[in-house]
């Protein structure tokens, strides 16, 4: 049965390539209506750094389900990527933001690309 | 890598386009080598390669190629010329969009090398993300339109700009 990962899941991107170590915390932003949902998807990428020129916005650990982040996380509006689906490890932790979680991504996104 | 010659018919029967389902989903793991031919052979559909070439590209063992060309060329996911060369099929959009986010992949994990939170720094305490799509999300899936060309799409309207 094919799959995807919803809206606001958060889970792991693997390097394909081994060139770098560890694998990379990211939150789907795009949701099931998004063509060829069951093989590509939308993504955000989050950081532990927080000195960027661009703001970045802190996601409170109640605002995810499933997983406990055990690190102060960032989300960087502008590292927005398209990646496939099989570099998600469904073997490493994955979890769901909640409402105010999917708002908060929003208005981050929003808040860079609105004029 | 040159320039293919002659546009390829494949050994087997050639596919009934009024049939296949470009929207089948791709799942091949972007750590394989057979990822690894895709993402460098649609890159151009234009562009022919020999097995020796893709090897030296891709920095493969000796003796894992061809075999895996060999492989995708009987799962009809690549062409192969008259006199050898290996290149992507025109119409099959899927493993070039594959081949798009691959190299997506790729330039996030460049550009944004530490995330600075490891698995280990996230505890799983509920189920996972992972969910089936809807059976009525997969009905009546769109296929891919060409899009006009840029002057038939956008046209200046103010020469001062």
């Amino acid at each position: 049965m094919p799959y995807y990962y919803p809206q606001g899941s958060l889970v792991f991107a693997q390097d394909p390539t081994g060139a770098h170590s560890n694998p990379r915390p990211v939150i789907v932003i795009s949701d099931v209506n998004r063509p060829y949902v069951e093989q590509e998807t939308t993504i955000v990428c989050l950081s532990t750094q927080n000195e960027y020129s661009h703001d970045v916005t802190q996601l409170p650990h109640e605002y995810v389900d499933d997983v406990e982040l055990q690190k102060t996380s960032y989300v960087m509006p502008w590292a927005i990527y398209t990646i496939p689906l099989s570099s998600i490890r469904d073997n490493l932790p994955s979890g769901e933001l909640t409402r105010d979680g999917l708002e908060l991504v929003a208005d981050s996104i929003d808040g860079m690309i609105r004029p | 890598m040159r320039y293919k010659r002659i546009q390829t018919h494949t050994l087997k029967m050639p596919i009934d386009l009024r049939k296949h389902d470009p929207d089948d989903p791709i799942t091949i793991r972007p750590e394989t080598n057979k990822a690894k031919i895709i993402k460098l052979l649609y890159q151009d559909t234009n562009l022919g390669f020999t097995p020796a070439e893709i090897r030296e590209e891709l920095d493969l063992p000796r003796g894992t190629v061809s075999g895996t060309l060999s492989r995708l060329h009987e799962e009809r996911r690549i062409g192969k010329t008259n006199d050898g060369l290996y290149h992507g099929l025109d119409h099959r959009e899927d493993l070039r969009r594959f081949a798009q986010s691959l190299v997506s992949l790729d330039m996030m994990l460049s550009r944004h090398i530490e995330a600075g939170i490891d698995p280990d720094d996230v505890e799983q305490t509920g189920t996972s993300a992972k969910t089936e799509i809807p059976s009525d999300r997969l009905e009546g899936r769109e296929t891919p339109r060409e899009e006009p060309a840029p002057d038939e799409w956008i046209t200046v309207t103010n020469n001062e700009t």
